[in-house]
């Protein structure tokens, strides 16, 4: 009898907890998921970094959405110590503004230490009405060898 | 009843009985093995506790695997698609032995009436043709697919699988713009803008290396 109440509890907690992650994953139809908060003024961006050698190569597209009249993006290359510490890369830090809904920033750096790096995008964005938004992605962590 | 008192107080007087050394040693041997007895008891009676064990154990490992699934996100057509508080993050999931720099080109054959390229900006692992007519445009971007990482807000885009060619492409469609992501095999491509569905679909169907002369 215990036994029995006890694998009632299993597939409850199961079902429960299945139900929760279908809120949160789909598959062929990402529409079907529960609404969430989402950005205001962005649409997407694409944060990408790449090594070749000991340069990097630090290129972001970023999309808004159509009422926006301005882009400003602050794009780091930064270097992890350790700790989840992530150190700004001295030299490697740019500043692109567009008066466009799009803005694209591709730069490159020599870096000259061995580690793990990735690059921070911060992007501000303000639409006609004078609305202002900041979103900060960061691009995947690469670990370079030099 | 006095006498059968002072009779059987004769019982009460002595001390306490002294066994033989020889059934002492035989009992202390008894009694040992009682006591080893009673420690498989205590082992039977703790089947219940093993079992409660096991069922926590149980219900932990699964909920471990579903959370562990929902980290990793879902996969469908060539992306993997992980959704966060107010974003969804999406990578390719087929990336090794791929191009890692842009070193071929995709464009589309096929152009909206009008429209005119207006930028291009060629980088290493980015390319990006820009178009416009009057208030209306439309991107086309080029990705290496190690290093491509999408942020798309979910919430307010509907989202489509259309099949493009011999592709599945994700399509995605909110009130002022629509967007097209496919992995064509050597590279991610996507196609952002304010033109209309069935242009961005034809955009994407007429895409293709281009020839070098």
């Amino acid at each position: 009898m215990k036994f029995k109440k006890g694998m009632a509890a299993i597939i409850a907690a199961t079902l429960l907890t299945t139900g929760v992650s279908s809120a949160t994953a789909y598959a062929d139809t990402p529409a079907m998921h529960e609404p969430m908060p989402c950005y205001e003024l962005l649409s997407s961006a694409v944060p990408m970094l790449a090594f070749e050698g000991s340069t990097a190569y630090c290129e972001t597209a970023i999309d808004a959405e159509p009422s926006v009249v301005r882009i400003s993006v602050v794009q780091k290359l930064q270097k992890y110590w350790g700790l989840w510490i992530w150190n700004d890369v001295s030299g490697a830090s740019w500043t692109q503004t567009d008066n466009d809904s799009d803005l694209t920033i591709l730069k490159s750096f020599n870096v000259s230490e061995s580690g793990k790096y990735r690059t921070q995008v911060e992007i501000t964005m303000t639409d006609a009405d004078g609305t202002t938004e900041t979103v900060t992605v960061y691009s995947k962590e690469i670990d370079v060898t030099i | 009843m006095e006498a059968y008192r002072q009779e059987f107080a004769e019982f009460t007087k002595g001390g306490e009985y002294r066994f033989s050394l020889r059934h002492r040693l035989k009992m202390r041997k008894v009694f040992q093995k009682y006591d080893n007895s009673k420690t498989i008891d205590l082992s039977i009676s703790s089947k219940p506790k093993l079992r409660r064990r096991l069922m926590v154990a149980l219900i932990i490992a699964l909920t471990a695997i579903i959370l562990t699934i929902t980290v990793i996100g879902i996969i469908t057509n060539g992306f993997r698609f992980v959704e966060h508080e107010d974003h969804t993050q999406f990578d390719a999931v087929d990336v090794m032995d791929y191009p890692t720099t842009i070193e071929e080109i995709y464009e589309p054959t096929w152009i909206p009436e009008g429209f005119e390229i207006t930028e291009l900006r060629d980088g290493k692992v980015l390319r990006e043709v820009k178009y416009k007519k009057n208030n209306k445009h439309f991107v086309i971007r080029q990705y290496t697919k190690q290093n491509f990482l999408g942020y798309v807000d979910s919430q307010r885009y509907q989202t489509e699988n259309i099949s493009v060619n011999e592709y599945t492409v994700v399509y995605w469609q909110s009130d002022n713009v629509n967007k097209l992501y496919w992995d064509n095999g050597e590279y991610i491509i996507s196609i952002f803008g304010t033109i209309a569905k069935e242009e961005l679909i034809k955009l994407a169907e007429s895409t293709k290396l281009k020839n070098v002369e």
